[in-house]
């Protein structure tokens, strides 16, 4: 899976290409999210909202990636859809997840900022 | 009327409506057991029950309880690299949509289905929470009447799901 990922202020804001967090895609999720650990600052925020299917095996890949940062970075997610937010809220994840009803937006001049990882 | 469908690289998925009459649904799709084939399975049932309108929480929920099944049909009784087949059959019985999953894999482990426990029930640990272990949670929280058998060398796994309209104009 591919993701996007710039810096807002001291925060890195990461989104995925795709639309299907699946166990097709959860590996290769949980790599990209592993290569961008080195260079991670204390705060990611991963914005969901291009997510409309996510099963269990992206939900592993999700808190899979928050063990990977810990305890040097913290994991928190953002603009869930409906379908994915009621897997967060079933396996009560909701509770597990720092959870923002939106995602920062990237900023229009960093554009260069906006990379693929 | 069987069509095929079919993606560069990738095996077909025989889709049949079985229908026969108006109000009646019966959907057959029938796939390789192979990378990818379970979103493309799960694209044709979705496709096939769009007619029906389900409201979409409902359609969202079966897609999340099927890809859990047949995922676990991919890892566990195929274990990924088995070829094989997977049938699965939808029907429409009253206010429920019934399923039935059939595969050639390894049986269940002692012919039971998994309980499904949510894997932090007694609460989280200090190695903070499991990675796996929610796909039959979440099967048993979303579906109903879950029975599994093994015969003539086969598994089978039936279970219902609500049929929630979608609301008129909504």
């Amino acid at each position: 899976m591919n993701l996007h990922a710039f810096l807002d202020g001291d925060v890195m804001i990461v989104i995925p290409t795709e639309r299907r967090l699946d166990a097709a895609a959860s590996v290769a999720f949980k790599d990209a999210m592993s290569r961008l650990s080195a260079e991670a600052p204390h705060r990611v925020i991963l914005d969901m909202s291009p997510i409309d299917f996510m099963d269990s095996s992206g939900l592993g890949a999700v808190i899979g990636a928050m063990k990977i940062f810990a305890p040097d970075t913290r994991l928190e997610i953002a603009a869930l859809t409906p379908a994915v937010e009621k897997v967060f809220r079933l396996t009560q994840m909701d509770r597990v997840f720092v959870i923002h009803a939106e995602a920062p937006t990237a900023p229009q001049e960093s554009a260069d900022a906006l990379r693929a990882v | 009327m069987p069509f095929a469908l079919s993606e560069p690289g990738a095996g077909p998925v025989l889709v049949e409506d079985l229908s026969r009459q108006p109000g009646q649904f019966e959907l057959r799709v029938l796939y390789p057991n192979q990378d990818f084939a379970v979103r493309r399975a799960l694209a044709s049932v979705m496709e096939g029950l769009a007619g029906l309108g389900l409201s979409e929480a409902a359609a969202g929920s079966v897609e999340l309880v099927l890809a859990e099944v047949l995922n676990n049909v991919a890892e566990h009784a195929y274990g990924n690299n088995a070829t094989g087949l997977v049938e699965l059959t939808v029907r429409r019985i009253g206010s429920h949509l019934r399923f039935d999953v059939i595969d050639e894999g390894h049986p269940m482990p002692g012919y039971c289905l998994p309980e499904g426990c949510c894997p932090h029930h007694d609460g989280i640990d200090v190695q903070g929470p499991a990675e796996g272990g929610y796909g039959w949670f979440l099967i048993r929280t979303l579906a109903d009447r879950i029975e599994y058998a093994r015969r003539g060398g086969c598994n089978r796994l039936r279970f219902e799901m609500r049929f929630a309209r979608r609301l008129r104009g909504s």
